[in-house]
């Protein structure tokens, strides 16, 4: 039945758009199309969102990831408005009796204006495009959040959004709509990012001043992305301005970051480089007496890109990131760890209709343990060949279409052993290879003027390519002996993924959309912490661990008033997640060729109300969002096969986003937090074994930690502009900023310790992360 | 896995931000009143003993309460059988002094309680295996830094049999006192292919916290106590659940397993484990851990084979 309707819905889209794919430099007669960029006229830079729409008939589109738009009309004459929030409308007259190339240039507003401003785009969006669950988020939000460290973050950002929780504070797991820390999908530039910590999570890799567009998917996932269960998190980095040079940076109290951008050709080549290096153990001596010499801590990254405009339809692009953190306890214990991405993209327009995409994308993560003369490495590498095509049919249809294929090449570990001591040992082990192919096509359409759908479909499967030594595991998990396959496929999984997105606009103010998703995971995170490591492996699905799987129902309402300034959603899911990936009682995850007798599999759904209410424009700007959600899990030989909350089961989360502009040059922000405690499991007994006290434990996960809530506030004073000839030459300001302003001590974890006179005494204390601290940043721009 | 995991712990705390206060905390403290059992039998011969006493509510903060009454003996699968007495106090029941265990033979042990319920436990005693180097080293540097307080730093090599899968336990005595009576100071460890059949412990003793009672040029002995994998379990799961199982970088908590099984089977298991043990023993004296005044910093070698 699921191969009939695949196949059912493949033939009809391709039925539909592929004739006029075909015929695509033949515009429907009497019928013209307008297409073209909209760029910011400060920087020359591309624009992700930008609308675009016809005035006269109030035909409209946005601009794709490149800043690309098409509409086709019928002839006549038209005025065509470009705009996008913090930017001046532009307005263009045209006689359109050809196909039409017609540029936008958008001179930005008063800065202020943009400071909060979680759409980006037309204010009313929310009301009139279907795509229910994705928050697009403007870089000038995310710096004017207050932040640990004063180091202001794209992924701490989005944990203050409806639906989506922080695995513990301070860390950059994020929870989202009852999935895992690996259930999210992290593309920087379309490249996977597999671990975005810097510093434990204190930083991410993901550098402000280096991106362009965040787009974070919570639900309605377009069917050209797909990989991960739960959500998508696409980062775009800039291109760098094609027009004038520019330098921007900040000096702060554990780090400083530094970027750079320029035509390399005026108007056809820019380029745009950005690093950071953090300075913590700087202080170290400072505490001479708690830590040794030669102890380090510090992360280092460079964001880089190129692109070449070769002529009005071929466009090259070419990016990197490259970051490393290293943590060495006095020269003798290490932990480093990194990402590596590149990525080459080829932008061609077959027609004023038909755009097309092609990438290749290298991604790559390593971590290293060394203590004493041992190491221990695992690695992860990516090789990815992705290609889109976006086909403008008219200006109710947007067709799109692709495919992507992924060579995985895990390795588990490399250890060297005792390179110093009496015995030297070296083992590689056998590296874990796979394909991860996908196809997709979707429709985003209108149905008369008040009904949107977007609709598609996502094949995708996985090979498993040998040589490899796969366990046989008995019904117990015990290894009963080894199948060593040779070179070729040996085991393939398949998995449709059906997306549908309606958006019905009741009336100029409210509409109400509804979302189904299925998608699969190919690609499981090795980690059974409460918190992600940086030593956290992946693993891909094989003969012993089937592909996770979810379906996810959303049902939402929206309503804009006072003129869209202020914007009221309320969105409620069902998730049901099927084989998701967890690990036995005691799971020892360090010893990775064993990993198949560790891993367990069970189900789990989850379900919330989402509440959020933004002011969009003025002074004050910012947004209040509550969510009630639970979410529950089964998994395999835990907790006697009974459902149990999971991990980051908080029913009551509330997040409060505000930033007040003072005055011209003064703006204060604040966020504040709440959410019920995370479930814990803690003893209920004890016995007493060899002068020890061990616990005895009930249910999984029925307690809780106490209730965690938190204040930070910062101010930004815009200092004095200097100029040189007439002209602005270095806009800077200072950010004050005080994190978790009335110190509470949010436990992160219950621990018990026993006492040292009286080994029979136990008492509970609580681990927490983050007392009060203030910081200062200096940012600046050339 | 242990030291790693004490990475991670030492690298957060250099993080320098997380910290721990005392918390009142309400357990959900139900009934706890299982069976909880100690004990184990070994190649020594000697007066083996099976410590038996009842689980309580978690913050009970008194000593265990001992269990009295109960029938306990000791068999293996040759037809072998020891009965155990109580020593009339700490919940302890004895053998006679000439019991020792053969390896290669199962042992079950055997308890009935007052109450009529009865328990049973089985391990199996795994052929030993056998030092072959004990090098040592005297110093006070830990990780190239200066802690304040000499120490020693332990380093064993064996040869395992066949298969590379057996687990141990590793005690040092000097001068005829255990030094590392809890788990927390016992290295135990399965040995892995991939290090190419030479097993290896590397074993701090004397910390910085023995700095008064470091004593200089002692008689040492190392027990190599050959454990079964269900005991190696049990040990593995007995840390960390009390020693590492305490922050966010850890899994999630879980039941530490036991061979302590109730005959009837609608009633819950015991607690605790009834284990079987094979001993080497390699005793020698330190005559040099200082040089002119200074800890000698040098491996030292005991190659036994030679």
């Amino acid at each position: 039945m699921k191969r009939i309707i695949c196949l059912l819905a493949i033939g009809l889209a391709t039925k539909i758009a592929l004739p006029q794919m075909i015929a695509s430099n033949v515009t429907p007669q009497g019928k013209y199309t307008i297409s073209g960029t909209v760029t910011d006229a400060s920087t020359g830079e591309e624009m992700i969102g930008a609308t675009v729409y016809v005035v006269e008939t109030g035909a409209g589109t946005i601009t794709n990831a490149y800043g690309f738009y098409s509409i086709t009309l019928p002839e006549g004459k038209y005025s065509v408005m470009a705009n996008f929030l913090g930017y001046a409308p532009q307005s263009k007259n045209v006689t359109l009796d050809h196909n039409l190339k017609l540029n936008f240039s958008l001179e930005a507003e008063s800065t202020q204006i943009a400071q909060v401003d979680v759409t980006g785009e037309k204010l009313n969006r929310n009301l009139v495009k279907p795509d229910m669950g994705m928050e697009k988020l403007q870089i000038a939000t995310i710096k004017s959040i207050p932040a640990l460290f004063g180091e202001t973050d794209v992924i701490k950002s989005i944990q203050f959004l409806p639906g989506v929780g922080t695995s513990g504070e301070g860390f950059i797991g994020y929870n989202v709509r009852g999935g895992g820390t690996g259930q999210n999908m992290m593309l920087l530039d379309e490249a996977t990012v597999y671990n975005a910590a810097h510093l434990f999570g204190i930083f991410s890799v993901f550098n402000n001043d280096a991106l362009k567009d965040v787009k974070f998917y919570k639900g309605g996932m377009p069917a050209e992305y797909g990989g991960r269960l739960s959500s998508l998190l696409d980062v775009r980095m800039k291109e760098g301005s094609p027009q004038k040079f520019g330098v921007n940076g900040g000096i702060g109290l554990l780090s400083s970051r530094l970027t750079v951008d320029g035509p390399i050709i005026k108007d056809r080549c820019s380029f745009i480089v950005s690093g950071r290096r953090s300075y913590m153990d700087i202080f170290f001596p400072l505490y001479r007496d708690q830590i040794p010499d030669d102890t380090k801590l510090y992360f280092y990254d460079m964001n880089a890109k190129v692109n070449f405009k070769i002529n009005d339809n071929n466009r090259l692009f070419a990016s990197g990131y490259f970051g490393r953190d290293v943590m060495n306890y006095a020269g003798a214990m290490q932990i480093d760890y990194g990402n590596r991405t590149l990525t080459t993209r080829y932008n061609h327009l077959f027609s004023d209709r038909l755009f097309s995409n092609l990438s290749v994308i290298y991604s790559h993560f390593m971590y290293g343990l060394e203590e004493s003369d041992t190491r221990w490495e695992s690695s992860i590498r990516d090789w990815n060949l992705k290609g889109d095509l976006t086909f403008f049919a008219n200006p109710k249809s947007t067709i799109k279409g692709g495919f992507q294929s992924t060579y995985h090449k895990f390795t588990p570990f490399i250890v060297k052993a005792g390179a110093n001591s009496p015995n030297y040992m070296k083992n590689v082990s056998e590296f874990n290879k796979s394909l991860e192919h996908a196809v997709y096509l979707s429709n985003e359409a209108k149905i008369g003027g008040l009904i949107d759908v977007d609709y598609g479909i996502r094949l995708s499967m996985l090979q498993n390519i040998g040589k490899a030594d796969v366990v046989n595991l008995d019904e117990n998990y015990n290894i009963v002996d080894t199948t060593h396959y040779g070179k070729g496929v040996f085991n393939t999984y398949k998995g449709i993924e059906p997306r549908f997105s309606l958006n019905i606009r009741l009336t100029d103010h409210n509409s109400i959309k509804a979302n189904f998703q299925q998608t699969y995971q190919y690609v499981h995170l090795a980690s059974n912490t409460m918190s992600p490591l940086p030593i956290d492996s992946w693993f891909a699905s094989n003969p012993n661990v089937k592909p996770e799987r979810c379906r996810m129902v959303s049902l939402g309402y929206f309503h804009n008033f006072q003129q869209d300034m202020y914007a009221f959603s309320a969105e409620t899911y069902y998730k049901k997640m099927y084989d998701i990936v967890d690990f036995k009682d005691h799971a020892d995850m360090f010893v990775s060729d064993d990993i198949a007798s560790q891993i367990r599999t069970g189900q789990g759904y989850s379900y919330g109300l989402e509440l959020m209410l933004k002011k969009q424009e003025g002074r004050f700007t910012g947004w209040i969002s509550y969510t009630y959600s639970r979410t529950y899990t089964k998994v395999a030989t835990i907790n006697n096969e009974e459902y149990y909350p999971s991990n980051y089961d908080k029913p009551h989360d509330l997040s409060v986003v505000a930033t007040y502009d003072v005055l011209p040059r003064l703006h204060l922000s604040l966020n504040w937090v709440y959410s019920t405690g995370a479930p814990r499991t803690l003893p209920t007994g004890r016995f007493e074994y060899n002068g020890v006290i061990a616990p005895v434990y009930a249910e999984r996960n029925a307690l809780r930690l106490p209730d965690f809530h938190r204040l930070d506030l910062s101010a930004t004073f815009d200092l004095k502009t200097i100029e040189r000839k007439g002209k602005p030459w270095l806009e800077q300001n200072l950010n004050l900023s005080i994190y978790n302003v009335y110190n509470r001590h949010n436990a992160a974890s219950i621990m018990f310790e026993q006492d040292e006179h009286d080994p029979s005494v136990m008492t509970a204390e609580k681990l927490y992360m983050f007392s009060i601290f203030p910081s200062v940043t200096y940012n600046f721009k050339f | 896995m242990k030291n790693n995991i004490l990475t991670i712990g030492i690298l957060s705390a250099v993080l320098g931000t997380a910290c721990t206060e005392k918390i009142d905390i309400d357990l959900n403290e139900g009934e706890n009143n299982r069976l909880v059992v100690e004990g184990y039998i070994s190649t020594d011969t000697m007066q083996h003993s099976v410590r038996l006493t009842r689980s309580t509510s978690y913050f009970y903060n008194q000593p265990s309460a001992p269990e009295e009454g109960a029938i306990v003996t000791i068999s293996d699968n040759e037809g072998n059988h020891f009965p155990l007495t109580y020593d009339g106090k700490t919940g302890n029941y004895l053998t006679s002094p000439d019991v020792f265990g053969v390896p290669g033979h199962t042992y079950t042990l055997n308890i009935k309680l007052k109450d009529g319920s009865e328990y049973e436990a089985v391990d199996e005693l795994i052929e030993p295996n056998f030092f072959d180097t004990v090098y040592y080293e005297y110093t006070n540097l830990q990780y190239g830094v200066d802690i304040g307080a000499y120490y020693y730093w332990f380093y064993t090599t064996f040869t395992e049999k066949e298969f590379f899968d057996d687990k141990y336990l590793i005690y040092y005595y000097f001068n005829d006192s255990l030094w590392n009576p809890t788990f927390d100071d016992v290295l135990y460890a399965s040995t892995a292919s991939y290090m190419d059949g030479c097993g290896h412990f590397e074993d701090v003793l004397f910390s910085a916290e023995h700095e008064d009672s470091i004593p200089h040029n002692p008689h040492v002995r190392c027990d190599l106590v050959t454990i079964s994998t269900g005991y190696y379990n049990f040990v593995t799961q007995l840390y960390s659940e009390t020693v590492t199982q305490t922050g966010l970088f850890a899994g999630p908590p879980a039941n530490i397993c036991t061979n302590i099984i109730n005959k009837d089977k609608e009633k819950p298991n015991g607690l605790g484990y009834f284990s079987a043990r094979s001993y080497d023993k390699y005793e020698f004296d330190i005559k040099n851990d200082m040089k002119d005044g200074k800890p000698m910093k040098d491996w030292q070698k005991n190659d036994l084979k030679n």
